[in-house]
């Protein structure tokens, strides 16, 4: 698919619980904050934990005439932006992605078959991400959240603050920080240490 | 004043809604439709409506009393998921012949895909049987448009109108633009005898029929405003969608440069089609390609209506499978090879293992848990069978042996148990089935004198769908009165967590005769609940290593998500841990403590609300 540079396409990857929604909805909100007209969609299934859960964002930088009709799914290969929360679900999102794709995926892996008596993974992830080439950015979002923060869910931030840093997107480090204190109202200790990074 | 507002689908219904005066909003909740009642309550305070809101107990209720609101002149709603409308259809069906006085729109959440039901049975069929108008939008913002056309359409003819929303549609978001008047409408309303009308029987009913004929032929007549036209009207090749599939269509041809070569055409009505507009629309083409999810029911109609105006081969399921939700990828790669256009890379081509579904799983701390333990353990001594229901008694799915739909639990065991069998049957469903259905077909059960063992799980709310209130909900709600009452011959009411005194008792019923109904108490852990808090905050659960036999109980069998296997070593996950302190219960080493858990429990420990 031609890569359409009036469109940021953005997804955004991970289990249940891991913070996917918090993070869709922060961006939403940037977006609103900048008069940005955004097409987008969150898919959960039923389970409330540990399902797949992912986010389509598409913002529309210049607001051209059809732009209303066009879908809030991202076209074959062309997604921007990939944020994966775990690295299974950053695998499973690949098709839409193209050589143009900036990938960021977490590394802490969110085993398959939470019953575990059903069968083993189909392999490692961390083996098949490494194909994915120069554009992926591989950390242990989870880990540095639990080190930094106290709680590994803060790895959605994590990784919302480097794609911010990346200034793929038209939105500010202290823009990202004071929204997320504002949709996922942190513990008060976790909102002083984000505070001071601001500062 | 044109306001403008961020929202999804389901806000979509809610702000249409409101904007044509609503009076009378019923629903049984659903995904994907499942937030429009809460969108609706919100947006009522936020604009001064008064609202009349009935949560009913199953989709036919709820749709009666949608219709009930209608004859005595109210503008109601009825939403449901397209399961429900397969209990739906019934009065439905009765409402078409009767028409309605004010205005009823009922909002159906389709799931091609399965993306969240137990299964994507075409719905669009009902709306030919039935001969009721059916709106299908393609955005959020014709979600909105979409809608209020759906209670004009109602008021004019005095018929319902369905209105489909697929589930990727519900969840999309986009900015609109509505127009509500704030403040409630003081009316008030009164349900007009009409006996010829209402009275359905007989040569009555074929008079009633008629006039329905008469209306859908009137609507069809009438609907070319319902026609979207993009592209090139001369282009040799039509396009025809409806839903979802248009929106790619648009865009894959927009930035292939394919808009010139192509007429596309959105359905906005997908029936009654207006055949008469589309066959002179049509006329010229050599070739007409219809997208569309599912079974086909636009091609299929477009085939039946058109079938003697001369036009071309019209085909579509040749081309896009009936099963599953058809992607973007399945319509560029359509569209781009039409165009001669070079095929996508494949981005890392050598991954090509497809990776496996999540299956659902219980929350940490979900009472479901315990009683699946309970059910697997017995049932390695004895051969049997667990009889599922659908919801969140039914994650994960090989849990039970079988996940259909609501009712499945009692309804299907009571079949099997009627017969003669060496297997014992324990049949399970939540409290929102119970309810659904669910009660009556215990009652049934009791009448045919059944030997049947059934397990309420009571989370005290239905759960999956948003935590709706369900009667157990509510305080000095007794299941032993109410079941008693039915007929049923014993009755159990056991903590969720007491999985001694649950096996104990289950044991003792097995073999024994008549209905018996084990009533599990246990809250969902997703509800609010200060006990549990206290106990997050308070209690450090941990597996203590030197007294673990490492049978692995607790991480394979009991399989609570926050315990983890760390090389080897099972630890339990604070940061997710409900501290619902079953896992302490079944390790057969005692070895899973949490410092102060006594001393916490005789001073905090209180009966579970």
């Amino acid at each position: 698919m031609q890569v359409n540079n009036n469109i940021i396409n953005l997804l955004i990857a991970g289990t249940g619980g891991q913070g996917v929604n918090s993070l869709y909805r922060i961006m939403l909100g940037l977006c609103q904050e900048h008069n940005l007209y955004s097409k987008s969609a969150l898919f959960k299934g039923g389970a409330q934990r540990h399902g797949t859960v992912h986010a389509t964002l598409r913002i529309f930088l210049r607001n051209e005439p059809g732009y209303q009709w066009y879908s809030s799914q991202v076209p074959p290969n062309g997604l921007d932006i990939l944020l994966g929360l775990e690295p299974w679900e950053t695998i499973r999102f690949r098709h839409f992605a193209g050589e143009h794709t900036q990938i960021w995926s977490n590394t802490s892996i969110v085993p398959l078959f939470a019953q575990r008596f059903l069968k083993e993974s189909p392999g490692n992830p961390m083996e098949m991400l490494q194909r994915f080439g120069n554009n992926l950015r591989l950390q242990n979002y989870s880990q540095q959240a639990f080190q930094k923060y106290g709680d590994k869910r803060m790895a959605n931030y994590l990784i919302g603050k480097d794609v911010i840093k990346s200034g793929i997107l038209p939105f500010s480090n202290s823009e990202f920080m004071f929204r997320f204190i504002k949709e996922v109202k942190p513990e008060k200790k976790i909102e002083k240490l984000i505070l001071e990074e601001i500062i | 004043m044109i306001s403008k507002l961020q929202v999804n689908g389901n806000e979509a219904v809610a702000l249409a809604a409101l904007s044509m005066d609503l009076d009378y909003f019923s629903h049984y909740p659903g995904s994907p439709v499942n937030f429009v009642e809460p969108a609706i309550r919100k947006f009522a305070v936020q604009f001064g409506k008064e609202i009349i809101f009935n949560n009913a107990l199953n989709e036919h209720i709820a749709t009666l009393a949608a219709g009930g609101a209608a004859f005595a002149g109210a503008k109601s709603m009825v939403v449901m998921k397209h399961v429900g409308m397969n209990i739906a259809v019934d009065p439905l069906t009765y409402l078409a012949y009767t028409g309605v006085k004010g205005a009823m729109v009922v909002i159906v959440g389709t799931d091609p895909g399965a993306n969240a039901s137990t299964g994507e049975a075409d719905v669009h069929w009902y709306a030919r049987m039935m001969n009721l108008p059916l709106l299908e939008p393609v955005t959020v913002a014709e979600i909105y448009r979409l809608c209020r056309e759906a209670f004009l359409l109602s008021e004019q003819y005095e018929l319902p109108v369905l209105l489909f929303i697929p589930t990727r549609l519900a969840y999309d978001s986009e900015t609109i633009g509505f127009n509500i008047e704030t403040g409630a409408r003081l009316r008030t309303f009164e349900f007009i005898k009409d006996k010829n009308r209402y009275i359905n029987v007989g040569q009555r009913n074929i008079r009633n029929h008629n006039h329905l004929i008469e209306k859908r032929n009137a609507i069809a007549e009438n609907a070319a405003a319902f026609i979207k036209s993009f592209g090139n009207e001369n282009a040799e090749t039509a396009i025809i969608t409806r839903g979802l599939t248009f929106t790619q269509s648009f865009e894959t041809l927009q930035t292939l440069g394919g808009m010139n070569r192509f007429h596309l055409i959105n359905i906005d009505l997908v029936f009654p089609l207006p055949a008469l507009q589309l066959s002179q629309i049509l006329k010229n083409k050599k070739e007409i390609v219809v997208i569309e999810d599912q079974d086909g029911f636009l091609e299929e109609n477009l085939k039946m209506q058109l079938y003697n105006e001369g036009l071309c081969e019209i085909s579509g399921k040749k081309f896009f499978p009936e099963s599953g939700e058809i992607g973007y990828a399945q319509v560029f790669g359509f569209l781009s090879e039409k165009m001669g256009v070079e095929p996508l890379p494949v981005i890392v081509p050598e991954i090509q293992d497809v990776i496996p579904e999540r299956l659902g799983t219980f929350c940490e701390g979900c009472p479901h848990r315990a009683v699946f333990f309970v059910l697997d353990k017995i049932l390695k001594d004895i051969p049997g069978i667990i009889g599922g229901d659908i919801g969140c008694s039914s994650l994960p799915p090989f849990r039970a042996d079988w996940l259909m739909c609501m009712n499945a639990g009692i309804g299907i065991s009571q079949g099997i148990a009627q017969l003669p069998t060496p297997q014992v049957v324990f049949s399970t469903g939540g409290d929102g089935s119970f309810f659904h259905a669910g009660l009556l077909s215990l009652q049934s059960a009791v009448m045919n004198r059944i030997n049947l063992i059934h397990l309420v799980l009571d989370n005290m709310s239905v759960a999956m769908t948003g935590h709706q209130e369900s009667p157990s909900s509510k305080k000095g709600f007794d299941p032993k009165k109410l079941l008693k009452a039915l007929g049923v011959n014993k009755v159990y009411s056991i903590k969720a967590t007491d999985i001694k005194k649950l096996e104990k008792a289950l044991r003792k019923e097995v073999g024994k005769t008549g209905v018996r109904v084990f009533w599990i108490n246990g809250s969902c852990s997703r509800l609010e609940n200060k006990t549990r808090d206290l106990k997050v905050k308070y209690l450090d659960p941990k597996i203590y290593h030197e007294k673990c036999g490492e049978c692995r109980i607790c991480f394979d069998e009991f399989a609570c998500p926050a315990i983890l296997d760390n090389k080897g070593d099972l630890q339990i996950d604070l940061n997710t841990c409900m501290r619902c302190g079953v896992c302490k219960e079944l390790c057969p080493a005692n070895a899973i403590k949490a410092s102060a858990w006594q001393s916490f429990i005789k001073i905090y420990e209180k009966p579970q609300s």
